[in-house]
């Protein structure tokens, strides 16, 4: 039996993805600071965590035992005014988007070298390509992309595989966050006059995950229908 | 599926016709099992009363592609002629002969083959050109015919195992050699893997993307 390892899994695009890699008869970790809102299978291991801190993640991987898939889809997002950004903020964004994820591919990295196998997906956000009215947001997906390509160089010769996928605008709890007049400009650019359903996304990270060939690697793929393309 | 009598084509052919697809493979000369309908793409007149007799297609794969090879300073007319004909203009004719049926059922899906070479310099100027072209219409038509339920995308391949491959000019390979992690060049079936998910599994919500299989290959 695979293992997958779903980080933000407590709603939203993890949980789609989570309950997806459960119905395929994956292992399933759930990691989420909240699990209020989640309703996955008591079959899927839930683990309480809080991402922001960066110092027990490795302590954390070690007692998981085998990840075949690391889905680093945790996210932040606030939209606080440019000019008056909290720092306390800025840095939860940062530590969530950007650190943990590293954090969490450097834990699992050493195991998956050693069984020259495993595939990690990084939800990114076509924010990455475009400004975004979260500064903070915008900055860390695009280093998240950045970060995919640069993993994927280090662990690519050790069989390893690492992809992002980068989501237009998708119906989440996130999105309820988002200011009228972006969700105006999505509805305006979208082909199909709908944001993303989580599930969406939740089948591309699947792909990725799982079938994808192996020369798919450092690839971010659109999910987006034409919502800020880049 | 054009282009359908060797590497990318037949391998993806193959694997539609696994998923239970019915495929109609054109190439310009009969060769093997992989070719249904011997035309060439050139002859871009012909395209329209072709589509009438194909009877309804539900997925169209516009893999059909040429690579001249040479320097820009030994480009012939011909060669420049037949590169944007084959490349470029035989696609859109298809998606514009394929795409009214498709409107009328609200459904359909469009996978054109694109290449890294669009993101990047050339050593054949018109090859990439005419892929970066493949992506500006991939969008165009993602962007207009989306709308109506038809899902228009695109692969990217980097340096692929095909005929296309060997005859490319040694510093191309090279350059693109040098960037892959494994080493290796991809194999037709791992962009045949790609063809089948965009046309029978990828959500609705994927339209006007480009798949790169580049294994590190000029990661844009």
């Amino acid at each position: 039996m695979k293992t997958v390892f779903v980080t933000g899994a407590g709603r939203g695009i993890g949980l789609a993805a989570a309950r997806l890699f459960l119905g395929d008869g994956f292992r399933v970790l759930a990691l989420d600071r909240d699990f209020s809102a989640c309703d996955l299978p008591k079959t899927a291991e839930r683990i309480t965590y809080d991402l922001q801190h960066l110092d027990g993640i490795a302590a954390l991987v070690a007692r998981l035992g085998e990840i075949d898939v690391l889905v680093n889809n945790a996210g932040t997002l606030y939209c606080h005014p440019h000019d008056a950004f909290p720092t306390e903020d800025a840095l939860e964004i940062i530590t969530v988007n950007l650190r943990a994820p590293v954090a969490l591919i450097e834990a699992v990295a050493p195991q998956m070298k050693k069984r020259k196998a495993g595939r990690i997906v990084n939800v990114g956000s076509v924010a990455a390509f475009t400004g975004h009215p979260d500064l903070w947001y915008g900055a860390t997906k695009a280093g998240l992309l950045n970060i995919t390509k640069s993993y994927a160089g280090f662990l690519g010769k050790d069989g390893i595989l690492v992809n992002a996928v980068a989501p237009g605008p998708t119906l989440t709890a996130m999105y309820e966050q988002l200011p009228q007049s972006r969700k105006d400009a999505v509805m305006r650019s979208v082909y199909s006059g709908r944001p993303c359903s989580p599930d969406e996304v939740a089948q591309t990270i699947f792909w990725l995950g799982t079938a994808a060939p192996a020369y798919i690697s450092g690839a971010t793929l659109d999910v987006n229908n034409g919502s800020y393309p880049r | 599926m054009t282009g359908a009598a060797r590497g990318i084509g037949r391998a993806s052919a193959e694997a539609l016709r696994e998923a239970g697809c019915k495929v109609i493979g054109l190439d310009r000369e009969k060769s093997g099992e992989g070719c249904d309908v011997v035309y060439d793409l050139t002859d871009l007149a012909g395209i329209r009363r072709l589509v009438e007799r194909l009877g309804e297609i539900d997925i169209l794969v516009n893999n059909a592609g040429v690579q001249t090879a040479v320097s820009i300073d030994r480009y012939t007319d011909e060669q420049r002629a037949r590169i944007l004909r084959v490349n470029l203009e035989a696609p859109v004719e298809l998606i514009r002969a394929l795409s009214p049926r498709m409107l009328a059922r609200r459904s359909g899906r469009i996978i054109n083959l694109a290449s890294v070479a669009a993101y990047t310099a050339h050593t054949d100027v018109w090859y990439g050109v005419t892929k970066a072209g493949v992506i500006s219409f991939t969008r165009t038509f993602a962007a207009q015919l989306g709308p109506h339920g038809i899902q228009v995308n695109a692969v990217a391949p980097g340096p692929i195992d095909t005929a296309l491959l060997k005859n490319a000019q040694p510093e191309r390979i090279e350059a693109l050699m040098r960037q892959v992690y494994t080493k290796r060049a991809g194999k037709p079936e791992e962009v045949a893997d790609t063809i089948r998910w965009l046309a029978l599994e990828a959500p609705p919500i994927i339209n006007g993307a480009v798949v790169d299989i580049t294994d590190g290959c000029f990661l844009r």
